[in-house]
């Protein structure tokens, strides 16, 4: 397999996780150093700016753990979704990491009793992965929404 | 046999203080068009509304789009340091004349035909100037005839008449100004930027939420749990207040006017040096509590100031401020709002401190936060359970035996009871009921 198919192959692996709000086995992806950024905005910074989302390992691990109780009310139920990745462009940084760029776009559905809403998300991924005993770990993802500098709806589900 | 929806706005009727079954109002205050329709008349259009904090224009030329109601308006500051509140509207033909959020510019240029407006609003140039006859261009975009600025809060009224700011802040300034105490500048920096949620609700869901503290042992038991296991990790002591409304000391206050708190001043000061959390990140970090009492002469009152706490204020009718945010109810329709969050820095304070607010607030609000989600989840199942006919009232009764005028933190008189009751709701459903009679 070549990098680039076993680097395709993670991401739309990734994505399916996050469809299927597979918390945990998405969690296990993350690098113990992983660092999770989606910005308002493309070329902010996270010292002197708001994010959607700025977490740290720890962070993301509670962020896993209360969509886990089945409490977190803004899924509840969970969304459906299917996100399509693409786009893929893919930069060496060394000895057994990449930087990947990619774009994706998510229908989201949302069924409250007789409302039904879709909606659609979409964005750029930056990924830092490196490869730790023989699986790609995320060190650090980057999602530059579309609209991350609009009001939006919730966003309490794998982006 | 299912009653029809009643058909005319009376708000005597739609809003009962002494019902059969107590204090309630009608379902429709959230889904009828007209009733959204004469409160962006009544309340936004011709009251005072919260329009953004100076610091986010800190520069002449500086601007920000806004809304008051639903009228799109430009807020700048002018050559002069002056603020103003713009109408974003070509006075020829009514096209808006900025397109941007944010920017900084000397003038606002209408791409339709050309015309020019200085940023203090004044017509400056008209292309072709002769056509126009008899009739010569007006002066310039029409601007907020009142516009007044409350330690950085800036507030404005589109009516030229009408009740005096004084008389709409009442209580709420001693709030905003003691939340903005607690830099040790005694400013808030609101230069982070923003982000917004949008909710299918209306926009009193969000304004009956914010001095609710019930809820949160419900809504946002999640969002504590992993609170409390960080608190734990870190061996900091969980959110007490927010965890326990049922606290002896922990108060809700009605301040008259339409604005209303969650008062855990005392209750944050019982817990001495054991007090973890304010609300507002930092403030008990030791460089803050240094800077504070430079600025106020005596260490004594820094230390009364933070070991109070931030306000956890709602200023009727959309403004909040509390923990390490401003945050803004804009309706959009009448069951469609955004609900803006402005993270508040703190002037003076060192740099890591403003990150770790940045850190603070996105984990609890804004879109993906831990506790902001699960509120809108709650405005969009009530929207929805509110189309229901048959039980149409929203009753509002806690406490409703349980209040009292007591002093609050400035010795103030104001209506007060256990937190978790409704005291508030029931005040700020009776301010409404007087805008919206017109008496």
């Amino acid at each position: 397999m070549t990098d680039a198919d076993l680097i395709a192959s993670f991401l739309y692996r990734e994505a399916r996780l996050m469809d299927e709000s597979r918390y945990d086995e998405w969690e296990a992806l993350w690098a113990d150093d992983g660092i999770y950024w989606v910005p308002c905005g493309a070329e902010t910074d996270p010292n002197r700016d708001v994010s959607l989302i700025y977490a740290d390992r720890q962070e993301i691990s509670s962020r896993v753990a209360r969509l886990n109780t089945g409490n977190a009310y803004s899924q509840q139920p969970v969304s459906k979704m299917c996100r399509v990745v693409s786009n893929i462009e893919i930069e060496p940084q060394g000895q057994d990491e990449w930087v990947t760029w990619s774009v994706f776009n998510l229908t989201e559905l949302r069924r409250r009793n007789q409302k039904v809403t879709q909606n659609i998300w979409a964005g750029r991924t930056m990924h830092r992965l490196r490869l730790e005993n023989g699986e790609l770990k995320i060190r650090f993802k980057k999602v530059v929404l579309v609209n991350s500098e609009e009001p939006i709806p919730t966003l309490s589900f794998l982006i | 046999m299912l009653q029809p929806v009643i058909p005319s706005v009376d708000y005597g009727e739609l809003i009962q203080e002494n019902s059969p079954e107590g204090f309630r109002v009608h379902g429709s205050l959230y889904y009828d068009e007209r009733i959204f329709q004469q409160e962006m008349e009544r309340i936004f259009h011709n009251g005072w509304v919260y329009v953004g904090h100076a610091s986010e224009i800190p520069n002449p030329g500086d601007f920000r789009t806004r809304a008051i109601g639903t009228q799109p308006v430009i807020l700048c500051r002018d050559e002069t340091d002056e603020i103003h509140v713009l109408l974003n509207r070509c006075i020829h033909r009514g096209a808006t004349v900025c397109q941007e959020y944010r920017g900084n510019t000397k003038y606002f240029r209408c791409a339709y035909h050309g015309w020019i407006y200085h940023n203090s609003g004044k017509l400056v140039e008209v292309t072709m100037p002769k056509g126009f006859g008899r009739h010569q261009p007006g002066k310039g975009l029409f601007q907020a005839p009142r516009v007044r600025n409350h330690r950085g809060f800036v507030f404005a009224s589109l009516a030229v008449e009408g009740v005096s700011f004084e008389n709409y802040l009442g209580r709420a300034g001693d709030y905003l100004g003691r939340y903005s105490d607690l830099a040790p500048d005694g400013e808030l920096m609101v230069s982070a930027g923003s982000h917004g949620l949008r909710v299918d609700s209306n926009w009193k869901m969000q304004l009956e939420n914010l001095p609710d503290a019930h809820h949160a042992g419900f809504v946002h038991k999640t969002a504590l749990l992993q609170f409390f296991s960080r608190a734990a990790l870190e061996k900091t002591a969980p959110l007490g207040a927010l965890a326990d409304p049922q606290r002896p000391n922990q108060f809700q206050r009605y301040l008259g006017d339409g604005h209303s708190i969650l008062d855990m001043f005392a209750s944050n000061r019982s817990l001495g040096k054991n007090l973890k959390f304010t609300g507002s990140t930092g403030t008990l970090d030791p460089r803050v509590i240094d800077g504070i009492a430079k600025r106020e002469g005596s260490r004594e009152k820094a230390e009364w100031l933070v070991r109070g706490g931030g306000s956890h204020i709602m200023v009727f009718p959309n403004l909040m401020v509390l923990w390490d945010a401003i945050r803004v109810i804009q309706p959009i329709s009448v069951e469609r709002t955004e609900i803006h969050y402005y993270p508040a820095l703190l002037k003076g304070a060192p740099a890591d401190i403003n990150t770790a607010r940045l850190r603070s607030h996105e984990g609890s609000f804004g879109p993906a936060g831990f506790i902001a989600p699960d509120d809108m989840e709650m405005f969009e199942r009530n929207q929805l359970g509110m189309q229901a006919r048959g039980d149409e009232w929203s009753v509002l009764n806690r406490g409703i035996d349980d209040e009292r005028m007591e002093e609050d933190d400035f010795g103030q008189p104001a209506l007060t009871t256990q937190q978790q009751n409704e005291t508030a709701q029931r005040g700020i459903w009776r301010h409404y009921k007087t805008i919206m009679q017109g008496t």
